[in-house]
């Protein structure tokens, strides 16, 4: 019974379920959540619309493809950063075509995008894109009491005297339903993501 | 003043739920008072990694939505005539244009703004445009004038004026027909900037097979509804539906337009209109009196295209149009495997070339599109067992099909920005929240922050996994166990994955109360999804161990959980309750529903008055009445039912349909309760309201399968009324709407067995009215037809015990009714059959083996009667030499048997010695009081001489006195009813008795308060 634990390889994660072929709805979500995000940094990169949509459809067919044959090694890095460097390579690959053909070499230059203040960017996108969606996901689990105090303390930061008296729960209540939402979104976030920001 | 601050242990524990609720509740004075032990909660009860995520701003990127919302104008140029092969037009002028008044427009059409040109096509050009006068985008479709010349141009704006009457959600608006100065008419549409299914066909190359099935099922019916109002489109193509992206449907658009440019004359001869492509072969033919089945060949030929990628038919428009004729399109599967096999059966169906044998009209198309994306067989081919079995499963992967690219796009923009809004007050609560930490004492916090920290990481992954499992799965299950259509066995097998994957949690072992709640609500699933399966003691079990083990939790864990475990102990209870009130154990019922009102009332007050709450305190009151009721406890059952209504009144719940179902449910058992205390005004009055919420629930959804459901299952209360009245006449009225109800939702929900076993009841409802009214051949023929019915159902779902007793019950009618009309060897043969169902049922594994012996005595003893009756109607003598139990059933037959043919002595005779031979069994006494109301009954109408009674005795002496039989009935009755008080209360007598209904001793007898049963 008692295996040593191993994070990585017995977490049931998004992009575990998402090696096996047939599984739409974890793609769909896979989908809805880096989508926009793969698609604001190709537009903060000046691309255009149409090139942003197009590379952001390139992005997340890559990382289908690399997932379901093992390319992406969770041991081996935070999925996070993974998926940056696929975008940005597709981004600069994409960028410097470009170039070649219409604009001259000094507009852009690939090794410009690949290091730099971006990454704190990214990831910060990154973990609010995350967050939100793990948000929306978890509060159907909740009575609507308990999500108003969990959103009123954590998320406003109210007291917890006053948000007692608002939702009309005793205060110790307050703080269980507090501690209990953030389990969940905990959970849920690392079945998300794989990660937290300081986890691996 | 703040007493002695707890440990930060303690603190963890009441965040873990460890804690029993009195400890909660003491520490909340202290809590409200010190600053301290709040920032050590505060602290423990977050999580720094999570508040390191949500410190950023996370607004969307400002990219994202000036993104999407450009594509979607860009998209928009797609609009209708996108893919029309371009025609050589003639210069902007020759449209009519005036010169643009803004910079940057192409020009001006009477009051609107031309933005840009959309597209070009066969009729005309589309621009972009904006209404000046009501401040809207526009879509303008320009007719052009080289193409069309007088008369034909206005009958064309004619049509389109027509067209623009109509409105449907799933059709283009059209705003307004007009004409320029120069006499060009042109029409003005709704904008809708969404890409064309030839776009999309364009972009993706072909649709998934749902995404396809679900966008041509809303074409069908917008295309229906259009029908049905005399619009026939003449020229559906990808092109020509639209996807709408604020609505998020499909929108059809250049309705009727084809239609007018083709009428007689109004184009060369020969000139086709409609791309071939999508031309059915009778407009091929160049039929000009089209109908709407060429409406369905063309959205038949759409969704091939959009199945496949490719249209049915390749070639120049002259060989399309031979092979339209001549050839049949390859099947899509030829072309891509991935498209289901029903789909494929659909699309070749709608474009069959005889218009005949296409559905019979674009409705029915739509319907069986949406029965397979329901996962429902769809009615263009049976299918196999497996192939359903298929379907259903990949029901729930529908959605996730469908939100191809484009939904995504949309959807990821509705994900709010929960943050962004809340930063800014919390910037404003950080000082304070500062100064409250500085007063605490910060090592404590910190201590305490790590421990529960820690805690929370060690369990977090099984309980996610655990909680993840049952939220989506249990939704999913009940969402497809809640839909009515599907046979019963699916959903027990369904049941059982489920139930598989539940066990895993329910024996989980973490010792958590977060994961020992989900335990809990594992079992109470399970126990629903065994209860609703009919697997009623698979499900007791599982109720069972739901209901102590949410005891122990709500007594050991503290604030919510334990709040949640009370719920949950109450709901297992609740169905404990049922089930044993099923299985006729009214003391367990009575305590389990007692228990679980107990457990509603001691939930904190929060919970206890939320709507919820009081609703689930209605719920227990209504049981408990339920109860009182089954038991003969009037006074108790009313109060019960009142507290229960008081609750339900006095609530303001949001959800209306319930909160008027709730009050029908209570209305309706106030007229029980008046029915079984014989109180008909009463319960007349309280059926009528019940039907009043009914009626007025089926108004505000008149499409709802439970409102519809309603109405007649109130008529038939009203039914029970008229005959416990001993009136079959209103009472066969009332049945008959409770039936016509329930034939129209069976016939409109063909697949549910539920409405099918409501209409069973309705039928056999009727069926014991007719023999109320001693119509016997009706009878016999609704009783046949509930045989039908019931075997269908026990087919289609074979473990299930009710299906199995429901064949057993209309059987023991037929063997009654067939008895009534002495057809002793039919009603013998019935007999056999209720003794073979009653033998497979038991091999089924569904009657305990002692239950079986017992049934199949009493079956058998039923038998020997049927079998013997001749005899006994024939040799009294012979009676006297069976043993007693023999005797007791034969003289009953005698009795009664007797009585009908109208030999009034000798059936007085047998009731007597029944009276005698039995004068405890309350059966026979009771057969007895219907032998002497059937003789009270025939001599008090004027003797037929077509009576097959004795007509010789009839002659000889006079007949008696009606009267003569009153008082032996009334004895009869009261002797039975010492033996068993309460016992004419709420049941509907036996028809034989109602010629008793006359008498007021008679009714008084009935109302008699059921007096202490001795002992």
């Amino acid at each position: 019974m008692d295996h040593p634990r191993d994070e990585g390889a017995t977490r049931p994660s998004l992009l575990l379920q998402l090696r096996d072929h047939s599984d739409v709805e974890a793609w769909t979500t896979f989908t809805l959540l880096y989508a926009p995000l793969v698609y604001g940094y190709c537009r903060k990169r000046g691309l255009q619309d149409a090139d942003a949509a197009d590379i952001t459809q390139e992005v997340l067919r890559q990382v289908s493809r690399s997932i379901r044959s093992f390319d992406y090694d969770p041991r081996k890095g935070r999925f996070r950063d993974w998926l940056r460097m696929v975008t940005r390579r597709k981004v600069s690959r994409f960028l410097a075509g470009q170039a070649g053909a219409e604009l001259s070499i000094e507009w852009v230059s690939p090794d410009e995008i690949a290091e730099g203040p971006a990454d704190a960017e990214w990831a910060d996108d990154f973990n609010a894109r995350v967050l939100q969606v793990a948000l929306e996901q978890i509060r159907p689990r909740f009575e609507g009491i308990t999500w108003r105090a969990f959103e009123r303390t954590w998320v406003a930061g109210a007291d917890a005297r006053q948000v007692a008296l608002e939702v009309g729960m005793p205060i110790d209540h307050v703080y269980t339903a507090r501690s209990r939402v953030l389990k969940h979104l905990r959970a849920q976030i690392l079945l998300l993501a794989g990660n937290l920001p300081h986890l691996m | 003043m703040p007493t002695t601050c707890p440990s930060p242990e303690f603190l963890s524990d009441l965040l873990e739920g460890r804690l029993p609720a009195e400890e909660g509740a003491r520490l909340r004075t202290h809590l409200a008072d010190c600053a301290a032990c709040r920032a050590v909660l505060e602290q423990a009860s977050d999580d720094p990694e999570l508040r390191e995520m949500a410190a950023r701003d996370h607004r969307p990127s400002p990219y994202w939505r000036e993104a999407a919302l450009a594509r979607l104008i860009e998209q928009s140029a797609g609009t209708s005539l996108g893919s029309e092969p371009m025609a050589p037009a003639g210069g902007l002028a020759s449209l009519g244009l005036g010169p643009p008044r803004v910079e940057g427009d192409l020009g001006t059409l009477g009051g609107y703004r031309i933005l840009r040109e959309f597209g070009r096509g066969g009729l005309g050009v589309v621009f972009e445009g904006y209404d000046q006068a009501l401040g809207r985008p526009v879509a303008i479709k320009v007719l052009r004038s080289d193409r069309l010349e007088g008369d034909h141009r206005r009958q064309l704006a004619r049509e389109a004026r027509h067209a623009a009457r109509f409105r449907h959600d799933h059709v283009v608006v059209v705003h307004a027909v007009e004409e320029t100065a120069d006499g060009v008419p042109f029409i003005v549409m709704e904008s809708i900037p969404g890409p064309s299914m030839a776009d999309r066909l364009r972009e993706l190359g072909r649709l998934a097979p749902a995404e396809a099935a679900e966008l041509i099922a809303q074409a069908a019916d917008g295309l229906a509804a259009a029908h049905d109002s005399g619009l026939i489109h003449r020229d559906i193509k990808p092109a020509n539906l639209l996807f709408d992206p604020v609505h998020r449907r499909i929108r059809i658009v250049d309705f009727g337009l084809a239609h007018a440019a083709d009428a007689p004359g109004s184009l060369p001869e020969g000139t086709l209109v409609g791309t071939p492509n999508y031309m059915s072969p009778e407009q091929a033919r160049g039929q000009r009196q089209l109908d709407a089945q060429a409406d369905q060949y063309a959205l038949g030929a759409t969704l091939y295209e959009l199945l496949t990628g490719e249209p049915p038919f390749h070639g120049t428009p002259a060989r399309v149009i031979h092979q339209v004729l001549e050839v049949e399109p390859r099947p899509p599967r030829q072309l891509n495997e991935a498209i289901p096999r029903d789909l494929e059966t659909i699309c070749l169906k709608a474009m069959a070339k005889d218009p005949r044998r296409r559905y019979p009209n674009v409705a029915a198309m739509g319907a069986d599109l949406r029965r397979w994306l329901a996962g429902e067989p769809i009615v263009a081919r049976p299918v196999g067992p497996m192939g359903r079995l298929a379907r259903w499963s990949r029901r729930n992967r529908r959605v996730a099909a469908l939100t191809a690219s484009t939904f995504l796009l949309l959807a990821a923009l509705a994900v709010g920005s929960l943050f962004a809004a809340a930063r800014i007050d919390r910037e404003r609560r950080s000082a304070i929240a500062e100064r409250i930490r500085a007063d605490a004492n910060a090592e404590q916090a910190h201590a305490a922050a790590r421990i529960a920290a820690e805690r929370a990481r060690v369990a977090s992954e099984q309980r996610t996994l655990a909680l993840e499992t049952v939220s989506t799965l249990i939704k999913e299950v009940q969402d497809q166990l809640g839909r009515s259509a599907g046979t019963l066995t699916l959903r027990g097998r369904l049941a059982d994955a489920a139930i598989s994957r539940l066990e895993k949690i329910a024996r989980d072992p973490a010792d958590d109360s977060d994961v020992a709640l989900a335990r809990v609500m594992a079992r109470e699933r399970m126990g629903e999804l065994s209860f609703l399966a009919g697997r009623t003691s698979t499900a007791r079990e599982h109720f069972r161990a739901g209901s102590d083990q949410a005891a122990a939790l709500a007594g050991s864990a503290g604030g919510e959980i334990a709040v949640e475990a009370g719920r949950l102990a109450a709901a297992c209870d609740d169905r404990l309750g049922d089930l044993a009130l099923y299985s006729a154990d009214l003391n367990e019922a009575g305590s389990r529903y007692r228990h679980a009102l107990e457990r509603r009332e001691a939930l904190p007050e929060v919970w206890r008055e939320s709507p919820e709450g009081r609703r689930g305190r209605a719920v227990s009151q209504n049981k408990l009445g339920d109860l009182a009721l089954r038991l003969g406890r009037f006074e108790e059952a009313r109060a019960s039912y009142r507290r229960g209504l008081a609750l339900t009144e006095t609530d303001r719940d949001p959800d209306a349909q319930r909160h008027r179902f709730d009050l029908r449910f209570v209305h309706s058992r106030l007229g029980d309760l008046a029915l079984a205390g014989c109180d008909f005004d009463e319960a007349e009055r309280e059926y009528r309201q019940a039907l009043g919420y009914a009626e007025a629930q089926l108004a505000a959804q008149p499409d709802d399968i439970r409102a519809r459901r309603e109405v007649p299952v109130c008529h038939s209360r009203l039914g029970a009324l008229a005959l416990r009245r001993a009136d079959p006449k209103r009472a066969l009225e009332s049945y008959q709407k409770y039936l016509d109800g329930s034939e129209a939702l069976a016939a409109a929900n063909p697949s549910s067995a539920e409405a099918r076993r409501d209409l069973l009841v309705a039928v056999s409802l009727v069926a014991d009215s007719r023999l109320a009214a001693r119509d016997y051949p009706a009878a016999d023929r609704d009783y046949r037809r509930c045989l039908d019915i019931a075997r269908a159902l026990s087919r289609d779902d074979p473990g299930s015990l009710q299906k199995h007793m429901d064949i057993d019950e209309i059987l023991t009618k037929l063997a009654d009714l067939e008895s009534r009309r002495e057809r002793f060897d039919q009603a013998v043969s019935w007999l056999e059959q209720s003794r073979t169902n009653l033998r497979e049922t038991a091999d089924a594994g569904l009657i305990a083996p002692d239950r079986r012996a017992s049934l199949d005595t009493a079956i058998g003893d039923r038998l020997f009667l049927c079998r013997e009756a001749r005899r006994a109607l024939g040799d009294p003598a012979w009676i006297a030499t069976q043993p007693p139990e023999a005797a007791k059933g034969l003289w009953a037959i005698r009795a009664l048997s007797l009585a009908r043919r109208g030999d009034l002595r000798a059936a007085a005779e047998a009731a007597e010695t029944l009276r005698r031979l039995a004068p405890d069994d309350v059966e026979s006494l009771i057969v007895a009081a219907r032998a002497y109301a059937l003789c009270l009954d025939a001599s008090s109408r004027p003797a037929s001489p077509a009576s097959p009674a004795s007509p010789a005795e009839a002659a000889a002496a006079p007949r008696p006195r009606p009267e003569t039989y009153l008082a032996p009935a009334l004895d009869a009755l009261r002797a039975a009813l010492r033996r068993r008080p309460g016992l004419f209360r709420g049941d509907v007598l036996d028809p034989d008795l109602n010629p008793l209904f006359a008498y007021p001793e008679f009714r008084r007898l009935l109302t008699a308060p059921a007096p202490t049963p001795p002992g």
